[in-house]
């Protein structure tokens, strides 16, 4: 079978292959390089949290150095014991230092074999394999450092025969065309204004500022308070002009974060399964079974909607071992060409669906929820510092969101898919399928209550926890006819019990029909 | 629309969550205790020892007293062919479907001072939400249990 195989595709490939073979030695360094990587967060945190004294174990380069030499000779040592071979159809791999591991892939499991290459390979014209099987996750096996031809020789060995995109791009030479179409890749242009528009802005914006409290740690005290005498002016320029410059360098971090995990940002449609590529330095690639898919979401992120960019998310639910999860379909997009897309990646959430809006009686309870964390926040300020009063500027700012909050929210359903729009920041439009709502509320508060308003919250598995999508302050029929529409029979419902209770007057639905055509709510 | 759920969950549960929410509520006796503690040495203010000891008993009047009586009567459930329906909430009225093709298991369960009172919960759990029957008599609760697992088992064989 073997012999077959090989005698079909690569005849000029010995069966040299079948031998245990090590990876390139350059793969010690990267294994080394991954869990310096790995435990870059932990080290970090230690070095600016625990071990700015001098007694600090990361303060001593001798203590550094061990560790490092540490981290290699681990590296070294996973290298040696480190073997692969392709043996009647499988991919053997052994590895482990202390316990001896065998991961062995048979041919028809294998899913994907991708080839990749990071800045070592390439110093050293070598790539690294992925290989992925059905289950995802921890079954798959990874080669960091072999040769080109090598590579090529597993990938075109071990492909599954049913699959024809992957048989026809095998033909082309570099890695990049190794692979069939992407049906939409993302520019680096509309890339880098992504990372300008980015919303991990704020993440970054903590990060500085926590790095910025450790400073003492680093600095001597002195040179601080020099600092601090050079802005001579008044204390609230002198924080102005520190918070700029923290803001100026997250939004800095934000556009390379974003570069680092977005750049080559591709998406192929398979029959079963979406398959997205993404990452500058390290590719990363997913895969979204179509069965898997809970909800779509686009995104109108707060900086995005002014030039009319969005992102578009799925959430999925955990297979395997492989928890669900909330995954970028798409960075960066124009909203207008979202429709597009969403109809040719994921057709079955392309609707036209009218939308029902909040009563005008709403908008009150819109910015009064919006206001509350903002009065404790200016509370907290006006407490805590001398210049707390410009906190109260932020009032208006609080009511201007309210507002957008409530022209923000819809929610709308045809026969099988549940639309709910809101807005927290950024303006997000979810779109659910019945089938996919593990469970549904219409709920009310005293206050609501007394202004005949409803909230609807639907619940949907991804991610450990589950995720939830809300329209809140609705009409209360609105809401209650939403509920109503998760039950299985809801279609064949309403005309058997029209004809049933007869106290129930019809109005209740002609006047929530009618809502969904007026344009005016 | 639809009428509000049939059944009502077990009168005696009232007694029982008075007992269970009188109790639960001491807990936060420890608020004023460790606060006082403070203000006694002199680094706290002391006013706020007053405020949170009548906060504290009050809310443990409250939980001993009416609170179950409205809990009890806001507390309406239904089994239907195709999906359950729950609605409860004191402040919050919170109507809940789940459709039965969505659960994945369904429990009962007693705690000591439910077990004196002969009541059981029921426990409904989908891919992402746990809902919760509370204070069933014992054999009312083996048989919503049953009878939605039943459902559930058929509804996914329709499916």
């Amino acid at each position: 079978m073997k012999s077959e195989t090989e005698s079909q595709i690569s005849p000029e490939q010995p069966t040299r292959m079948s031998e245990p073979r090590r990876q390139h030695p350059v793969a010690a360094l990267t294994s080394t390089l991954r869990t310096l990587r790995e435990l870059l967060i932990p080290l970090v945190l230690v070095f600016f949290l625990g071990g700015g004294r001098d007694d600090g174990l990361f303060s001593n380069p001798y203590y550094i150095s061990i560790f490092l030499t540490f981290l290699l000779v681990a590296g070294v040592m996973q290298w040696m014991r480190f073997t692969y071979r392709v043996e009647d159809d499988e991919l053997r791999i052994e590895y482990g230092l202390l316990v001896r591991k065998r991961s062995y892939i048979p041919r028809h499991r294998i899913q994907v074999i991708d080839i990749s290459s990071g800045i070592l390979q390439r110093m050293f014209g070598l790539v690294s394999l992925n290989v992925q099987t059905a289950g995802g996750g921890a079954e798959e096996a990874r080669i960091s450092a072999l040769t080109i031809e090598d590579a090529r020789w597993i990938k075109e060995n071990l492909s599954r025969d049913d699959s024809a995109e992957k048989q026809a791009a095998l033909g082309d030479g570099t890695e990049a065309k190794e692979k069939p179409k992407p049906e939409y890749r993302l520019s680096w242009n509309t890339l880098f204004l992504a990372g300008t528009t980015s919303g991990s802005f704020g993440v970054a914006l903590s990060i500085v500022g926590t790095l910025f409290a450790q400073m003492n740690v680093v600095m001597d005290d002195d040179v601080i308070l020099e600092i601090i005498d050079s802005f001579a002016g008044t204390s609230a320029t002198f924080f102005i002009t520190i918070g700029i410059g923290l803001i100026f360098i997250a939004w800095i971090l934000s556009i390379v974060g974003t570069i680092l995990s977005y750049a080559n940002f591709e998406i192929y449609k398979r029959p079963k399964e979406l398959l997205i590529s993404r990452g500058l330095f390290e590719k990363r690639q997913i895969t979204i079974p179509y069965s898997r898919i809970q909800a779509v979401r686009i995104q109108e992120g707060i900086l995005r909607q002014p030039i009319g960019y969005c992102t578009l998310y799925v959430d999925s639910a955990g297979y395997g071992d492989q928890s669900g999860r909330s995954t970028v379909l798409f960075p960066m997009l124009k909203l207008k060409d979202a429709k597009e897309f969403i109809s040719t990646m994921v057709p079955d959430y392309s609707r036209e669906i009218d939308l029902v809006t909040p009563p005008a009686r709403a908008l009150r309870r819109y910015i009064i929820r919006t206001m509350i964390p903002f009065a404790a926040l200016i509370g907290l300020f006006y407490w805590l510092f001398p210049f707390g009063h410009w906190a109260l500027l932020t009032i208006p700012v609080a009511v201007t969101l309210g507002y957008y909050r409530y022209r923000a929210a819809a929610a709308g359903h045809d026969d099988d898919t549940i639309t709910i729009r809101y807005r927290n920041l950024a303006k997000t439009t979810a779109f659910v399928k019945r089938h996919r709502v593990q469970s549904v509320s219409g709920w009310d508060n005293w206050f609501q209550r007394r202004r005949g308003l409803k909230s609807l919250t639907v619940n949907i598995a991804s991610s450990d926890t589950g995720a939830s999508f809300s329209a809140l302050d609705f009409e209360e029929d609105t809401v209650l006819d939403y509920v109503e529409w998760v039950e299985p029979n809801y279609l064949s419902k309403p005309r058997a019990e029209s004809n049933e209770v007869g106290e129930k007057p019809d109005s209740d639905k002609t006047s929530s029909a009618e809502r969904l055509l007026d344009p005016g709510f | 629309m639809r009428p509000d759920p049939e059944q009502k969950i077990d009168i005696k549960a009232i007694p029982a969550w008075r007992i269970t929410g009188g109790l639960g509520s001491l807990f936060w006796w420890f608020v004023p205790v460790v606060y006082g503690f403070f203000a006694l040495g002199g680094v706290a203010e002391r006013w706020p020892v007053i405020l949170l000891t009548v906060l504290v008993v009050l809310n443990t009047i409250l939980q001993a007293s009416i609170i179950p009586s409205i809990r009890w009567r806001r507390w309406s459930y239904q089994i239907d062919k195709h999906e359950i329906y729950l609605q409860h909430g004191i402040f919050i009225i919170r109507r809940t479907l789940i459709p039965v093709n969505r659960i994945q298991h369904v429990d009962t369960r007693q705690g000591p001072i439910m077990r004196s009172f002969d009541l059981s919960s029921v426990t409904i759990t989908t891919a992402a939400t746990t809902h919760e029957i509370p204070a069933l008599n014992d054999e009312v609760a083996d048989e919503v249990r049953n009878r939605i697992s039943d459902l559930a088992r058929a509804a996914d064989q329709d499916v």
